[in-house]
């Protein structure tokens, strides 16, 4: 536990398959005592899974449900696994049992740390193809400013989230003092830049 | 500040592009300052079937100032004046943001139609009406949406004054007399 929980976590992902994979592939490598920490929807692994697990299942999923965000640290590589990547379960997701593909057996679902025995699947085969591509950036010409309606030229946002041209959320205050899209009040201090690259 | 032709330009096309709203806009002159806009009658209400016809003027500061608009076709609304198509609209009036365009104010206007706000009138008189004897309102209304909003076809007008047993040519002279208006041409063949 010490060794995962001393390690920052800046990425979360709102789908736990693929933290799940990378949480197989950290405890076979031997990484750090049990975890709370993972799931898998993938079938056959699963299946798997049923196979091996004990009686203390049940009270095991009972505590995972209550552990931390799925978290990837795609950051904080080991020195000795490059491709090592550390997962924690997403708060957010729905109880277990609640999800469909769970939905048929009782039984199958939980991933328990210790007694998963992935045989034969490569740390990096799995890293590099299963994680999710992030959204791309999004290139400032393919927004339009709802004020000029035109691609955003020095992209500007303000505090309640708007993305105006600079020149035309200035022309918005000086007329109304509010923004345009919410009617929140709004000053030109509350305005900056926005840089995608 | 002179005025935004780019901006009015491509509101114009995006109003031709989408024509599952129902509202049209069509330059009234050369300029792009001076517009008409016309929406249609609400279904459910008693506008149903009418087409107005909505007078629109840009200022330079448009969009940064709202349009000005007024209704040309007349209404019986309390939010709209009955004499001069005056607008009580917040939208038009503070309410107005350069995010706003043209195309959603006439689907405001549309709105405006379904849904009266008699507690801040334009029209006194309609308003009254509206809070005293709805039923009465919404015939008056419905007759107004008739009489002036509903597109007629000359032809059809003519043939039903046939009907009534007039004969073609006085038929066509009475609804001349009456600027097409069929009920005025029937009381100038009756009296």
């Amino acid at each position: 536990m010490a060794a995962t929980a001393a390690r920052p976590v800046p990425v979360v992902l709102h789908d736990d398959d693929e933290c799940a994979e990378h949480q197989e592939n950290r405890r076979q490598d031997g990484a750090g005592p049990a975890t709370e920490t993972g799931s898998s929807r993938g079938t056959s692994r699963q299946q798997q899974r049923q196979e091996q697990q004990g009686p203390s299942r049940k009270r095991r999923r009972g505590q995972r449900e209550n552990s931390k965000a799925v978290c990837v640290d795609l950051t904080s590589l080991s020195d000795s696994d490059p491709d090592e990547v550390q997962c924690i379960l997403d708060r957010r997701a729905p109880p277990r049992a609640q999800r469909p593909v769970l939905a048929s057996s009782s039984q199958q679902g939980c991933l328990l740390p210790q007694q998963q025995v992935n045989p034969g699947k490569s740390i990096a085969a799995s890293s590099a193809s299963a994680l999710p591509a992030l959204p791309p950036a999004s290139a400032e010409p393919g927004i339009k400013c709802p004020v000029c309606l035109d691609p955003i030229t020095q992209m500007s946002t303000t505090h309640c989230g708007h993305v105006f041209c600079m020149p035309c959320i200035k022309d918005c205050i000086k007329a109304q003092k509010r923004c345009p899209k919410c009617r929140k009040a709004l000053t030109m201090k509350q305005v900056h830049r926005v840089f995608l690259e | 500040m002179t005025l935004d032709a780019g901006r009015i330009n491509k509101e114009l096309k995006e109003i031709s592009k989408d024509v599952a709203s129902g509202v049209e806009v069509q330059l009234r002159g050369s300029g792009l300052n001076k517009l008409v806009g016309y929406v249609p009658g609400p279904k459910d209400t008693p506008y149903e079937g009418g087409r107005y016809e909505v007078d629109i003027n840009l200022d330079e500061q448009y969009p940064f100032v709202p349009p000005k608009m007024r209704f040309v076709t007349k209404v019986w609304h309390p939010n709209i004046s009955s004499a001069n198509g005056a607008i009580c609209l917040d939208v038009l009036k503070d309410q107005w943001s350069p995010a706003l365009t043209i195309k959603t104010a006439l689907l405001s206007l549309q709105a405006l139609l379904s849904s009266p706000q008699p507690d801040d009138p334009q029209d006194a008189v309609v308003a009254k009406q509206y809070l005293d004897d709805r039923k009465l309102f919404e015939r008056t209304a419905r007759h107004w949406t008739e009489a002036f909003a509903i597109p007629k076809n000359e032809d059809e007008v003519c043939m039903r004054i046939m009907e009534m047993g007039f004969s073609k040519e006085a038929a066509q002279k009475a609804l001349k007399e009456a600027n097409g208006d069929e009920n005025i041409a029937l009381e100038k063949l009756l009296g």
